[in-house]
């Protein structure tokens, strides 16, 4: 039931929609130049592409197009209840990209996004404005845990994947650098670790790597790296110092045998990289807002879509047993050879 | 299945005959159409494309094809240089000049066609504004009606230049004949585009297919399952399909079990699901 791209689908960014604002920041240029065989389509707003009606997320994944905007609303999100917070009081993410160009079954995105276009919103200097304003405010209420904040900026992206068109990694850098008090996150699966390497490691940066076993990659994480390839960039930063988190998350159910999957799973984790040096690590079952899964089941035909799961206050995930079972065999894997104190389970 | 919806008689008669199409109805529109296109002659302005647009996809909601696809098809006048008579265009914007409202195809597919966008305008006056490329009267009303029905990478606008508009000289009538030459020339071209957009259509096939539908109906008559039960059984079906690749057909198995009672068609029922999850 794999879809194939074929030659009659347009190449990724065949098509940039530019809102006429979005046309006054120099990021928009930059991003044209080098995207320079695209058609230009300009918009008032970027919801005229992203958010029509009627649109098939599915087939668009086969050739996304890019737009290009300004954020004009919320820059900063409290973290949702589904992520994990490693325990921190101030736990926000953002989102300047929003959309992948990896095409995984599970991801909420799919049920989220009426498009599966990529959105680049260019007014990253704003970002910034609204995240020095938080961190003062923050740092004016010690009872709110003595300022610090914990910030993921991809959560709606995996944005490594893009800094070679986006190079919003510099900046990011030079932001944690001059502000310890924020911790920032940056999700991935990509192996674009490179871009890393030009900078010293930050205390307040954290790489976090989905790490999958190979055949839920294969089945269920296409154009995504291999694991071994994952594995691979991640034991490069962590011999340049660099803090590295690893995702378990989603664990998946993939057959009967999971068991014996995962097992093998973990062990070939340990045996590529070094897990005393590995910051934290974090589990959790799939887990979907009850209406994503809806529209999975509009549009896409993996067996991630039609499981039989639970649906509690609005979540649906795996029926408690199998649910309880899959974390608890993992977690028992994964302490015998990583500090369980820095285990993370949502 | 290919709509085509068209304004004059006169942009429809070459592709009529190319594509052998046999006339169907005279009122409320004159329409036409074989086994893999239907076509419709709106008349020229945004109401009659509207309702002609409603008119032939008013089939398609129920029968839920992923295949279908629209195309408003005719001339168009240039606003501007980028664009020569007898350009074929293939529209990435669509403006709705009086309502201010705009619409965009997702064009998926890989082509050779040039793009531009065009405004749909009631009438031409003296202080009308030339704001994008190409101008009709017609494409407006059309995408917004058949993306009601259709998503919008299967709606497309495509439109032959037939004049240059402008602002200080009064429009030229276009004879029947320069009209039905424009088209003609540009028929290979059009029909390669709806080749492609065919080719890529078909890739996209609900998981659950008419067979499957009916193998889900005939059960759930036969085992007299409540509504909850059928769409249980439909999202099990789907998920067997998705997982091994085939439709269960063992389910047909079943087309034979009549259950005495109620406690006897729920333990058939869990019996069906675990073979389906498994």
């Amino acid at each position: 039931m794999k879809i194939s791209k074929q030659n009659y689908t347009n190449e990724t960014f065949s098509h940039i929609y530019i809102e006429k604002d979005a046309l006054n920041y120099p990021l928009t240029n930059e991003i044209t130049s080098k995207l320079n065989k695209s058609k230009i389509v300009y918009i008032d707003n970027y919801n005229e592409i992203f958010s029509r009606k009627n649109q098939n997320p599915f087939l668009q994944k086969l050739s996304p197009s890019l737009i290009l905007a300004v954020n004009k609303g919320d820059f900063i999100y409290k973290g949702s209840p589904l992520c994990h917070d490693f325990e921190q009081q101030n736990f926000y993410y953002t989102n300047f990209i929003v959309n992948c160009l990896f095409d995984c079954d599970y991801c909420y995105l799919k049920g989220m996004n009426f498009s599966s276009h990529i959105l680049f919103f260019v007014n990253l200097s704003d970002y910034f404005h609204e995240l020095s304003r938080l961190i003062n405010e923050i740092k004016e209420r010690p009872e709110r845990g003595q300022g610090k904040i914990y910030l993921s900026i991809s959560y709606d992206s995996d944005i490594l994947l893009f800094e070679g068109i986006y190079p919003f990694l510099k900046e990011w850098i030079e932001f944690a650098e001059a502000n310890p008090l924020i911790t920032i996150e940056i999700r991935t699966k990509s192996t674009n670790y490179k871009k890393f390497l030009n900078y010293s490691p930050l205390e307040n940066l954290i790489i976090t790597w989905s790490i999958s076993p190979q055949e839920a990659i294969e089945k269920y994480e296409k154009n995504t790296p291999s694991l071994e390839r994952r594995l691979m960039a991640i034991s490069q930063l962590l011999q340049k110092g660099w803090k590295v988190n690893l995702a378990l998350d989603p664990i998946l159910y993939i057959g009967e045998n999971w068991q014996e999957k995962y097992k093998e799973f973990i062990n070939s984790i340990s045996k590529k990289i070094n897990l005393k040096k590995i910051n934290a690590i974090t589990l959790g079952v799939f887990r979907i807002p009850v209406d994503y899964l809806k529209r999975f089941k509009k549009f896409f035909k993996s067996p991630i879509a039609f499981f039989p799961y639970q649906t509690t206050n609005g979540v649906s995930t795996y029926p408690e047993e199998l649910k309880s079972k899959m974390i608890e065999f993992v977690y028992s894997e994964l302490e015998k050879i990583y500090n369980k104190t820095n285990i993370y389970v949502v | 299945m290919l709509y085509i919806i068209s304004a004059m008689g006169i942009e429809a008669r070459a592709i009529i005959k190319y594509l052998n199409l046999k006339k169907t109805t005279d009122r409320p529109f004159e329409t036409y159409q074989n086994e893999e296109a239907h076509l419709v002659i709106s008349g020229v302005g945004k109401i009659n494309a509207a309702g002609a647009t409603s008119y032939l996809l008013k089939d398609t909601l129920k029968d839920l094809n992923h295949s279908d696809y629209a195309i408003n098809l005719g001339i168009c006048g240039s606003l501007n240089n980028k664009f020569n008579v007898g350009d074929l265009v293939l529209v990435n914007k669509v403006v709705d000049y009086e309502k201010k409202r705009k619409y965009y195809t997702d064009i998926l597919v890989k082509h050779n066609l040039k793009e531009g966008s065009i405004q749909s305008i009631d009438t031409l006056h003296s202080n009308y504004e030339f704001e994008e490329d190409l101008v009709d009267m017609e494409s407006s009303a059309f995408f917004e009606i058949a993306s009601k029905f259709l998503s919008v990478h299967q709606v497309y606008v495509l439109k032959i230049v037939s004049d240059k508009v402008s602002k200080n000289q009064p429009l030229e009538r276009l004879t029947n004949k320069y009209i039905d030459e424009l088209i003609y020339d540009k028929l290979e071209e059009i029909f390669s585009f709806t080749k492609l957009v065919s080719s890529l259509l078909k890739l996209f096939q609900p998981i659950l297919q008419q067979q499957d539908e009916e193998i889900i109906k005939k059960i759930s008559i036969t085992l007299k399952l409540t509504f909850s039960q059928t769409k249980q059984l439909e999202n099990a079906y789907a998920y067997f399909k998705s997982n091994k690749k085939v439709s269960p057909l063992f389910l047909e198995e079943y087309f034979n079990y009549i259950p005495k009672s109620k406690k006897e068609r729920d333990a058939i029922f869990e019996d069906l699901k675990t073979k389906l999850y498994k």
